[in-house]
This record gives structure tokens, sequence and C-alpha cells, in this order.
């Protein structure tokens, strides 16, 4: 069972750095240009997991390395042609370039369903529902936030209620229930505290049973 | 707003979650993950999260919610009119003054799209019809074009035509909504030849 899911670190506490050389993008863009080869390669180890990391999100895992290379030919080539006019927006650009890699084959397949018929009935369909292991994860999850719902008092229970469920702004919760930006976070961040604490205490247990 | 160099807040990474965050906003907090391993993880238990706190809400019993008071209740008192009299005045000001407005809104916006080098994209208001000029130069000949419109996803919401073209060329679309679109030149048999990114803004 992947367990690393139940358990939520307590944020903020984010002291990492970002990324190596993040800030110094018109040096790369530059040695790109002059066909560096150490140059490109410490582009694609910078982009290539969050390049991957989006188009996942939003396309799934087919053809992801396919996906992932014709980002860095277009990336590439555009910098090599000088088309990237301010280097300095390195990070802008590829992200433009993922989004509109999103967009194209999000059309195409729309395409591709409305201009060919399927005939070959034979061709299974993949199962798009999670595996049983992530699917026993999603419940434990569940059943902790019920867990959390319902030690809480109501009224908190209704500010998350119609922040997660019924998805209303913080701003119309604050001003419909008279509370305070403070209070609001407060709520919020109290029950993902318990979340958490709950998801390790289980964990804890497991562990402890295992030996 | 997360930079280069600062990691997302959590209630950023949280909206991009809900998707409920602005298209400026949830821009910001991609170019951030692009680079940044540790949001790119906090990202994904702000996913578990919220998915598991809104499986639960569903099964919260329904008495319950229907129950609560949402807010407090009404009373018919003199101060608590004055909001209700100031909408009822400001929806009868716009009843009045909306013909006279609607002419100005709906003249259509003029829209430059250039060739896209870099993250910049035009940007033109939400609800006014969109006179899109296109440069055209460079493109492969053709006595037609075909201008197309689609959204984030892809879906087509418009398609028009570019009869006779000379090197920059302009045609009108229908007002759109909110959002990030792209504007596809294309040859009559489908290929496509050029592509704008286009962001409408507005209230809707």
């Amino acid at each position: 069972m992947a367990s690393s899911i139940l358990t939520l670190p307590a944020y903020p506490v984010v002291q990492e750095p970002v990324a190596q050389g993040a800030s110094n993008w018109p040096n790369l863009v530059e040695r790109i240009r002059r066909g560096d080869g150490s140059a490109m390669e410490e582009l694609y180890k910078m982009f290539s997991t969050g390049i991957r990391f989006l188009l996942y999100r939003q396309l799934g895992p087919q053809d992801l390395d396919d996906k992932v290379h014709d980002v860095f030919v277009i990336i590439t080539q555009a910098i090599c042609n000088g088309e990237l006019r301010e280097p300095e927006r390195l990070m802008g650009y590829v992200h433009t370039v993922v989004r509109r890699q999103v967009a194209s084959h999000i059309d195409r397949a729309v395409q591709l369903r409305r201009n060919y018929v399927d005939v070959d009935f034979q061709e299974s369909v993949s199962d798009k529902r999670p595996n049983p292991e992530r699917q026993a994860i999603e419940r434990q999850n569940i059943g902790l936030a019920m867990s959390v719902l319902q030690c809480i008092p109501k009224r908190d229970r209704e500010v998350l209620t119609r922040f997660y469920l019924d998805e209303e702004s913080a701003e119309n919760i604050c001003e419909n229930m008279g509370l305070t930006d403070t209070q609001f976070r407060l709520i919020k961040s109290r029950a993902k505290a318990r979340f958490g604490e709950l998801g390790r205490r289980r964990l804890a247990t497991r562990t402890n049973l295992r030996a | 707003m997360p930079t280069n160099n600062q990691h997302a807040a959590e209630t950023d990474l949280e909206g991009y979650s809900m998707q409920t965050l602005s298209l400026e906003a949830s821009a910001r907090v991609e170019q951030h993950l692009l680079i940044c391993e540790t949001c790119r993880g906090r990202l994904g238990e702000a996913d578990t999260y919220v998915a598991a706190m809104k499986n639960a809400a569903q099964y919260l019993p329904r008495q319950e919610r229907a129950s609560e008071p949402s807010a407090p209740r009404w009373r018919w008192r003199w101060p608590h009119l004055i909001p209700a009299v100031a909408v009822a005045a400001s929806i009868g000001i716009a009843v009045v003054a909306l013909p006279f407005n609607r002419h100005a809104t709906s003249a259509p916006f003029a829209v430059s799209l250039q060739t896209m080098r870099g993250p910049q994209h035009s940007q033109a208001p939400s609800r006014r019809p969109l006179t899109l000029q296109v440069d055209l130069t460079g493109l492969a000949a053709s006595p037609t074009y075909r201008i197309e419109m689609v959204d984030q996803s892809g879906n087509r919401v418009w398609q028009g035509v570019i009869a006779n073209p000379v090197s920059a060329a302009s045609v009108t679309a229908p007002p759109q909504k909110r959002g990030m679109y792209f504007v596809r030149v294309a040859l009559p048999s489908g290929e496509t030849l050029r592509e704008y990114g286009l962001e409408i803004r507005g209230t809707d």
C-alpha cells in the first residue's frame, strides 16, 4: 500500500531551493544558441520533469515521452532560430509551448473522434478507473476526511462543506457566515492538520502491527 | 503568487487543484510547477486532500446540512432594507441605461494578431465582437484561408473564412467568454499554418 499518500507534512515549511540556475535564463539561452551540448542537457534536466508533470496532468499517460520530446524540439528550435526575443522569459515561453501542445492534442483527439468511426469491434477500451490499490488509498483518505468532518464543530463543518463541496469562494463564505479571513483560514488549516495527523497515526499503527 | 525563486502559497496550490484560480494566477502557478519539485509534491497532496474532503462532505447526512442555517435569519428591519433598496435602485438604473449602453459595448473590438515569438499574446474584452486582424505575411499562397478559434481545451468555438487575402486581412468573430483562446490560420484543406494566443478578459 502506498502509505505516503496518507501523510501530509505540516506546511508551510518550505525552505528548499526551487531549482538551481532558475534565474539565469539569458545565459542558458545564449549557450544553447551557440550549440553548447551541456546547455541543452541543462535545459532538459531543468524542465523535463515539470513538462512531463503538466502534460500528464492534462493529457494522461498516453505517448507522454513523445509529447515531452515534441515540446523540447519546439523550444530548442525556437531558441536556435533566434525566435525567443526575451531570453529572461524562457520559463513563460516553455509554459506557452506546453499549453499550446495540450490544446493541440485535445483538438486532434476531438477531430479524430469526429472524423473516424471505429469499425473494429474487437478493439478493447482502456479502463479509466483507478487500480485497486489506488481505490483503496482513496477510500482510506475519504475515511480520514469523514473522521475530520465528524469531530469538528458544526459551524466549521459547514465552512469546509461550502468551500470544498459547493466550491463557494472564501469571500462569500466569510461574508455569509460572519467570519474574518483569519478565522476562515484557521478553520481550514486546523482541519488539514487534523487530516495529516490522523493519517500519520494510522500509518504508525499499521507499522507497529507489522513489526 | 509564486515567482521563479519563491514557492507557491498553499492557497494557490489548493485553488489550482480545485480549478478556481484566475487564468493569470493559474499560469503563474504552472510556470512555477515547471521548475519546482517541492511544489509539484505539494500539489499532489493538495489534490489528495481536496478530493478526500469533497467526497467525504458528500456523505454527510443530508438532513444535517439542510438544517444548518447558512446565514443569520433575515429580519425586516429598516437598516436591513437599505441594501435591498440599493440593489433595487441599481437594477432600475441598469434597466433604463442598458439600451443606451448596449450599442457602445457591442462595437467590434479590433485585435491585431502578430506572429507569436515568446509568451506574449493578444488580449481582448469579453462580450464584444472581435475584429481579428491577421498577419498573413509569409504564408503559403491560397485563395482563401480558414480562421478557427479554439478554447484552451482545443474545442472549436468559431470558424470563419478570409477570401481574396492580402498581406494583412481581418475577419469578425462573435463575442467570447473570458478565457484563453487560440486563433488558427489554416488552408481550406485543414492544414494549420499559424496560431496566435488570444486572452479574453472580462467579468463573465
